[in-house]
């Protein structure tokens, strides 16, 4: 008898353990199986994307106001704003929520790579190619965002961000390194070119993967990988500069047009777009800064960029869309051929680019350069060596062109992250060297011990 | 009795047993998820006389503008 209550005893405790504890539960929803059910968690992304409702692969106009809130083409200490940050310690919760949500954008992909690898039907090798092309810009992203700036010298030792390669729930992987984490990024953006070309369905095509390596490479100062990349874009892509009279048409076009590459809200019934009307009106209730409006000259009209930029009043008349066009690559390339010491062909891209953009304008030369000016935000470039004035035309270029692409934040942020300061409400708000990298996950630095965060957030 | 103690006791040990298992320890109410945002200094005077000469310049331009 008691050998026959020891048994009832066990077999009580066994059975009645939580047999369906952690078992996967449909609850009403598909578990993919088939290519067409993994694909569709690729459609949702991408629709994401085409609605505008994506702020986070490739980013949409909130990501723009976000961006542009914190940096300095608009100036917040002329008027602050509706709705806008007025500098970016008010976006720290804001950037640190975008980190998780990135992961879960990751989640998905990963689900897609796991399981669809190895299979051959166009719908597998479609959606392989847009999960390896999203988590690799994901990656890039958050490594421009949540690691600090790129110095190949001390890459392999500062902190950048986790790789997640698998689903696995009881994962806490700590961060790898920042070079770690770029040639991850690579890795994956290389992975998607196979399975991508011109075929938009995917929204990933192969030159838009081509633009983001060259955008990494250039982030990463791997020079001659950026001059390289980028130039193949402007030699074969079939992509060429949208001339000045196309340029307004260019960027209000809600499909991609002339040398956009891609471009987010590509749906013009997006559910969003009442939404969109607020934010347009956000972002024009900052005036553009003097600094940017000197930039153009004596005869600032001449610059297609200057007559559709801003008003009057100076007051945002840009469509904030985000895109990716070939005149970055156009900058890119000079930028990076400048770096290999290529003087001629650094110029020779400017001026290709300059052309498109100012009437009647004249060839920039080394000797007609303009001087290095006193008093300007940024004083060293990615290298950490003092402006040059083929640098400094340059950057000016590049913050002409990308003006109000949510592109000038990371420019600071990469030419020596110089502190300034806006006055708001009585009170002035400086942006630290810290504020320009957002703090990783609070709850991901307190569930896992390895997690470390950026400098400046630790208490 | 020896049988109604056994079943009392099996099923005493099958409502113990249920799923109990928290893997996380419990949020309590002074934790948080966000940080708190870096604090304003009270702007010097010549940070004042900055921001004076940025918004005439923008006053100017708006005024004269080209």
């Amino acid at each position: 008898m008691s050998t026959c209550k020891r048994i009832s005893f066990l077999l009580a405790v066994i059975l009645a353990g939580c047999t369906r504890f952690l078992s996967v539960q449909p609850q009403g929803e598909v578990i993919p199986k088939t290519d067409e059910e993994f694909a569709a968690l690729m459609h949702n992304r991408i629709r994401d994307i085409e609605g505008g409702g994506d702020a986070l692969v490739l980013g949409n106009m909130e990501t723009v106001a976000l961006f542009e809130g914190c940096a300095d083409d608009l100036d917040a200490n002329i008027r602050v704003g509706n709705n806008l940050v007025s500098y970016a310690g008010e976006a720290i919760n804001t950037r640190m929520s975008d980190y998780r949500s990135s992961f879960e954008i990751i989640r998905d992909c990963n689900i897609v790579i796991e399981n669809l690898t190895g299979r051959t039907s166009e719908t597998a090798r479609g959606a392989l190619g847009a999960a390896y092309a999203m988590k690799g810009i994901l990656y890039y992203n958050l490594l421009r965002e949540f690691a600090g700036p790129y110095n190949p010298a001390d890459a392999t030792s500062e902190p950048g961000i986790p790789i997640v390669d698998k689903v696995d729930i009881d994962a806490m992987p700590a961060r790898a390194s920042m070079l770690e984490t770029a040639q991850y990024a690579g890795t994956l953006l290389a992975k998607a070119l196979p399975y991508t070309g011109d075929d938009r369905r995917w929204f990933f095509t192969a030159t838009l993967v081509k633009a983001y390596q060259a955008r990494l490479a250039f982030w990463c100062e791997d020079w001659d990988t950026a001059a390289s990349v980028a130039e193949d874009i402007i030699a074969h892509s079939g992509f060429s500069l949208t001339p000045a009279d196309g340029y307004k048409a260019m960027l209000e076009s809600a499909a991609p047009k002339g040398e956009v590459i891609a471009r987010t809200h590509i749906n013009n019934s997006s559910e969003l777009d009442w939404y969109f009307s607020y934010i347009k009106g956000y972002i024009a209730s900052r005036p553009v800064c003097a600094a940017l409006v000197r930039l153009y000259g004596d005869n600032p009209s001449k610059d297609i960029r200057f007559a559709t930029g801003w008003d009057a009043k100076r007051f945002n008349t840009k469509l904030p869309e985000r895109r990716v066009r070939l005149s970055e690559m156009y900058l890119i390339a000079a930028e990076a051929e400048y770096h290999r010491d290529g003087s001629g062909a650094a110029l020779s891209y400017l001026n290709d680019l300059r052309r498109q953009r100012i009437e009647g304008v004249t060839d920039l030369t080394e000797a007609t350069l303009p001087p290095v000016r006193v008093g300007d935000r940024i004083t060293e470039d990615a290298a950490g060596e003092a402006i040059t004035p083929l640098l400094q035309a340059i950057l000016d270029e590049r913050r002409k062109e990308l003006y109000l692409e949510g592109d000038r934040f990371f420019e600071l942020k990469r030419n020596g992250r110089p502190e300034w300061w806006v006055i708001s409400n009585g009170l002035k708000y400086t942006t630290k060297k810290y504020l320009y990298t957002a703090p990783i996950y609070k709850q991901d630095c307190e569930l896992n011990p390895d997690m470390q965060q950026n400098p400046g957030y630790e208490d | 009795m020896k049988t109604k103690l056994i079943y009392i006791f099996i099923i005493f040990a099958l409502l113990a047993t249920g799923c109990g298992y928290e893997k996380l320890p419990p949020k309590t109410d002074s934790s948080s998820s966000q940080y708190v945002l870096p604090k304003g200094e009270i702007p010097s005077a010549e940070d004042r006389d900055a921001l004076a000469d940025i918004r005439a310049e923008y006053d100017n331009y708006i005024t004269n503008e080209p």
